[in-house]
């Protein structure tokens, strides 16, 4: 016999008496054997045999030990066995694995790479020593009718800078797009200026190679130094370790490369930023434009000061310079938020609305996998309760169906993971531009570690249903269904249940993904005030010292776009300051003449945009009344402008506003622009709602530096078949200078719409997946049931039933679960578009169109799952179903 | 008991049982305390309780196993016997300790170090 552990030899307080009694007893018989007194042999016994409460207590102390060790070898052993005896049965029934391991799989990876996702832009710390104490610095002007988070003129940054004690430091940056020349084909970078402490005391990161700025650098007329980030690094100066002490020239200047960031340093400031600058301001000079809203500012708290301690301060010396300069600083609060949130606030409700759906989708998964496996343990039901009957626990069959489901689940979870991380790349992949921190996320050990967890919740949650089941089993009915092992009703009820929870699932993501389609749909359509379509815009910088002259660079602009238009294939050009959605902003104050005094910090604000005659048709622009900006407004001839239909409105509600006068900042510009004409509203910042004031100026008589060009191009032509063209006619007029930024306007309208289509996306799969796992699952329920009353149908249609009646009840039976799904769901989605409201456009969310296509397409999908194994029944011959019983 | 018993080092009483049970066959605790004296020819000094935790301790191991039996005199005793794993135990553990005391008895012998 081998020896048991945990057999019958570990037994209670008494046993071990007996046995002490019969040590001692024994002794004290040999002593008297020996010669011993029978008073002195016990008592010679008792002295040998020691303390026998000492004793005891040792005793016990093992046999307390003893019970731990066989409980855990005996769960191992039996572990073990239900390891190899789960792994036997599915071996023995592939398909089931297969299907509902890719379920899990579908189901874990799908999460996985959400997770992956919002953990990366949302949780991830920012990479830098204490990314706690960053802090973003805003102005609110709320008060005055602006948004909540407004850059900063430099004189209230510069205040703060010297005045604010909470800080260690604070940086300011404001963006730079200097054209590289030098090095092949000219190209524009996007960069940043920023003052010498940004990069060094407030992120606190250290450079790869070389050093970050001076304070002594960062004063006006200091030295021609560049920071650059990772990326340029490499592509520009071929990761040279040398690169410190290159040049660049920039604009027509020479830079000299101090330091090279190391990858996703320049996250914080601006996402892809490839070369930094030194602000290098001139304070005198600016000292009185703290009204313009051009500097964007970063912090890092200074040690033991929290964010409201902060806050407080600022709030402190906004109100005093308030008082000081009411002119510029009525209305205006500073406010100071930390910098991980500031930079996902505006992903955060799309994200989580994400995260929630995937693990809706996760959830269904798993109860589909629940109901898969508790139809094959329906099967298994006599087995389980003879085992039961037989003495082998209820404990016993749980375990074993749990640890089936988890392997079930481990399997799924690897497939998953693998899923997971290709999901991962899509999404990084397909993100909308602009997505904040995209080079944060990535499969990591917490994101694996995620998973594993998501892996062993799925095990417990669809394991422990079935087990809890089976572990209820009922021999006298098991054995007297017949022997085949059917459940009874009550399978069929938990079962028909679980239909329910799926469809409500199912409806939710349905719905939400239903309004934000809509929502989509009516994004799409809105009228943007303009036509992109067959229009291709690219951005010209004229830099450097050739072109310092403003007559120089009219003339070059004039004769571009002429030779442009010549161009075979292009109808129209037009040249412009800033194109709509481009996502420039740069608003002036304005005064009409004589409109009273406005108050302090009340100032009208427009958008200003000087344009090329041209532009407006070119774009497709409406001209509501007057003339455009013409060829003849050049320079020397009387200032116009261009009014939209907003400016008009609001500032000349009952008159005609054309021949009135207005003036550029505080009215003391001797500088009077007279309204020629009145434009439509068109979509300048924002798809979603954009009527705001804006006015238009003549290029010719102001012209700048640089211009985005729009090309009409003919019928039937691709816009970027034009961009060869584009680049030779540019390059014969100077080699030096580059097309950047060269896109269909459509794109434009596109990318402007890139969040919105990836939400409606990533929500309309998960919504198919969920339909799919739905209807998958109302199928097998469905078919079953219908199994299971085949001969209630026989002797049905034996007593004369129609076929379209049996196929009638079938259907009836069927839909119950189904209804009570659907109401289910939309409580569910009710919630759901509650939360998501924000991101909703013209859509309410409880949009009907959305709940009533929900529930239309649900219904048909049923009716097909249903109606298969429905008809199957009706088809059925009466006379082989009563036999084969 | 004589002057000259030593009292036993700690972890010996384990060694003890698994050669007692290695002799014989399957004794009760009693048997065993016999055997050691018996063996020993009394220089040992056991404090017999000692015995019963450890044989616990050995069936936890999963070197003993027990059953009752009647004893020599008809009374329910428990009996022990050595499990595959004890015997290898035993034959490891005199390994060991012949190896130990060799090394402990050289390094005492006069004149050990040279």
């Amino acid at each position: 016999m081998t020896p048991r552990i945990g057999g019958p030899d570990l037994e209670g307080e008494e046993e071990a008496r007996d046995e002490v009694e019969f040590h001692i007893e024994s002794r004290a018989r040999r002593l008297m054997s020996e010669g011993w007194s029978e008073a002195g042999a016990w008592q010679e016994a008792r002295r040998r045999f020691g303390d026998p409460d000492r004793v005891r207590a040792a005793v016990e102390r093992e046999m307390k030990r003893r019970r731990w060790t066989m409980r855990i070898r005996g769960w191992l052993d039996g572990f073990g066995t239900d390891l190899r005896v789960g792994l036997r049965q599915w071996r023995r029934d592939p398909g089931t694995l297969l299907v509902a391991g890719l379920t899990l799989a579908l189901g874990i990876g799908a999460t996985t790479a959400i997770f992956s996702l919002v953990y990366g832009i949302l949780l991830r710390p920012l990479p830098f020593p204490q990314p706690d104490r960053l802090v973003a610095l805003w102005v609110d002007v709320t008060e005055r009718g602006g948004p909540e988070r407004e850059w900063w003129g430099y004189p209230n940054i510069h205040d703060v800078r010297q005045e604010v004690g909470a800080f260690h430091e604070v940086g300011i940056y404001t963006g730079w797009l200097p054209v590289l020349t030098g090095r092949g084909t000219p190209t524009q970078l996007s960069g940043s200026v920023v003052t010498a402490g940004t990069l060094a005391e407030v992120l606190g990161g250290e450079p790869v190679l070389g050093r970050l700025f001076l304070p002594e650098e960062d004063v006006a007329g200091g030295p021609n130094v560049v920071v650059v980030s990772h990326r340029l690094w490499q592509d520009v100066l071929g990761a040279h370790p040398d690169a410190v002490g290159e040049t660049l020239v920039l604009n027509g200047t020479t830079f000299e490369v101090i330091g090279v960031l190391p990858a996703g340093f320049e996250a914080p400031i601006q996402a892809g930023s490839e070369i930094f600058g030194l602000a290098q301001v001139d304070a005198a000079a600016v000292a009185d434009v703290r009204g313009n809203f051009s500097w964007r500012a970063i912090g890092r708290l200074a040690p033991q000061v929290t964010l409201e301690a902060a806050q407080a301060e600022l709030t402190a010396l906004a109100t005093r310079l308030e008082g000081v300069y009411p002119e510029h600083n009525s209305g205006m609060t500073f406010t100071v938020a930390e910098l991980r949130g500031d930079m996902v606030a505006q992903a955060r409700t799309a994200l989580v609305l994400v995260l929630a759906a995937v693990v809706l989708v996760l959830l269904l998964a798993c109860v589909n996998v629940s109901n898969l496996l508790l139809a094959r343990n329906a099967t298994r039901e006599g087995a389980f309760a003879v085992r039961a009957a037989l003495g082998s626990g209820r404990g016993r069959v749980v375990r074993l169906l749990v640890v089936e489901a988890g392997i079930l689940a481990g399997v799924g979870g690897l497939v998953g993971l693998g899923l997971g991380v290709l999901g991962t790349r899509g999404l990084v992949a397909l993100a909308p531009n602009g997505t904040p921190r995209l080079e944060s996320i990535a499969v990591d050990v917490r994101v694996m570690g995620a998973a594993a967890l998501t892996t062993i919740l799925v095990a417990v949650v669809t394991g422990l249903l079935p087990a809890f089941r089976a572990g209820r089993g009922d021999l006298r009915r098991a054995l007297t269904s017949g022997g085949r092992g059917g459940p009874g009703s009550g399978g069929l009820h938990l079962r028909g249940g679980l239909v329910v929870v799926q469809v409500s699932l199912a409806v939710a993501l349905l719905c939400t993904a239903g309004l934000l389609t809509r929502s989509l749909a009516q994004l799409r359509s809105v009228d943007l005030g303009f036509e992109p379509r067959g229009v291709l815009t690219f951005f010209l910088g004229l830099p450097g010292e050739a072109y310092r002259d403003r007559n120089t660079r009219a003339d070059f602009l004039r004769t571009l776009e002429d030779r442009l238009r010549a161009l075979p294939g292009v109808e129209g050009v037009g040249g412009v300051t800033a194109l709509p959605l481009a996502g420039f902003d740069s608003d002036v104050d304005f005064r009409l003449e004589g409109a009273p005094e406005p108050e302090p910090g009340r100032q009208p604000t427009a958008w200003v945009r000087r344009v090329t005659p041209t532009y407006m048709e070119t774009l497709g622009l409406r001209l509501l009344s007057g003339r455009g900006i013409q060829a003849r407004d050049v320079p020397g001839s009387p200032p116009v402008v261009v009014i939209n239909e907003t400016l008009a409105q609001r500032y000349f509600p009952d008159m005609n506003p054309i021949g009135s006068r207005l003036n550029l900042g505080s009215g003391e510009d001797p500088l009077w622009f007279e309204i020629v004409g009145v434009v439509e509203n068109i979509r300048n910042f924002d798809v979603r709602d954009d009527w705001r004031s804006a006015f238009y100026i003549a290029n010719g008589q102001y012209p700048g530096g640089a211009l985005f060009f729009a090309l009409r191009v003919s019928e039937g032509l691709v816009p970027t078949s034009l961009t060869p063209a584009i680049r030779a006619t540019l390059a014969e007029m100077d080699p030096n200078l580059a097309a950047t930024a060269v896109t269909p306007m459509e794109e434009q309208v596109r990318a402007a719409l890139g969040p919105d289509r990836f939400l409606a996306w990533l929500l309309g799969g998960f919504a198919a997946l969920a339909l799919t796992l739905a209807v998958v699952g109302l199928y097998g329920v469905v078919s079953y049931a219908v199994g299971q009353r085949m001969r209630e149908v026989a002797v049905r249609m034996a007593l004369g039933a129609d076929a379209g009646s049996i196929h009638g009840r079938v259907l009836t039976r069927s839909l119950v679960p189904v209804g009570a799904g659907l109401l289910a769901g939309f409580g569910l989605a009710w919630a759901a578009g509650r939360f998501a409201s924000s991101l909703l456009y013209q859509v309410a969310s409880t949009d009907p169109m959305s709940y009533g296509g929900t529930a239309v397409l649900l219904v048909l999908t049923a009716l097909v799952a249903a109606g298969i194994p429905a008809f199957r029944a009706s088809r059925a011959d009466p006379m082989t179903l009563l036999r084969d019983e | 008991m004589t002057d000259t018993s030593v009292t036993l080092l700690k972890g010996t009483v384990d060694l003890l049982i698994l050669a007692a049970l290695g002799e014989g066959g399957a004794k009760h605790g009693y048997g065993i305390a016999e055997w050691i004296e018996t063996s020993t020819a009394g220089d040992l000094l056991l404090e017999e309780g000692t015995l019963y935790p450890a044989l616990h301790r050995l069936q936890r191991k999963g070197f003993l196993t027990s059953e009752w039996g009647a004893s020599e005199n008809n009374r329910r005793a428990r009996y022990y016997r050595l499990t595959r794993q004890g015997v290898e135990a035993r034959t490891k553990a005199m390994k060991e300790w012949d190896r130990y005391s060799r090394a402990v008895s050289a390094a005492l012998k006069p004149g050990a170090a040279r």
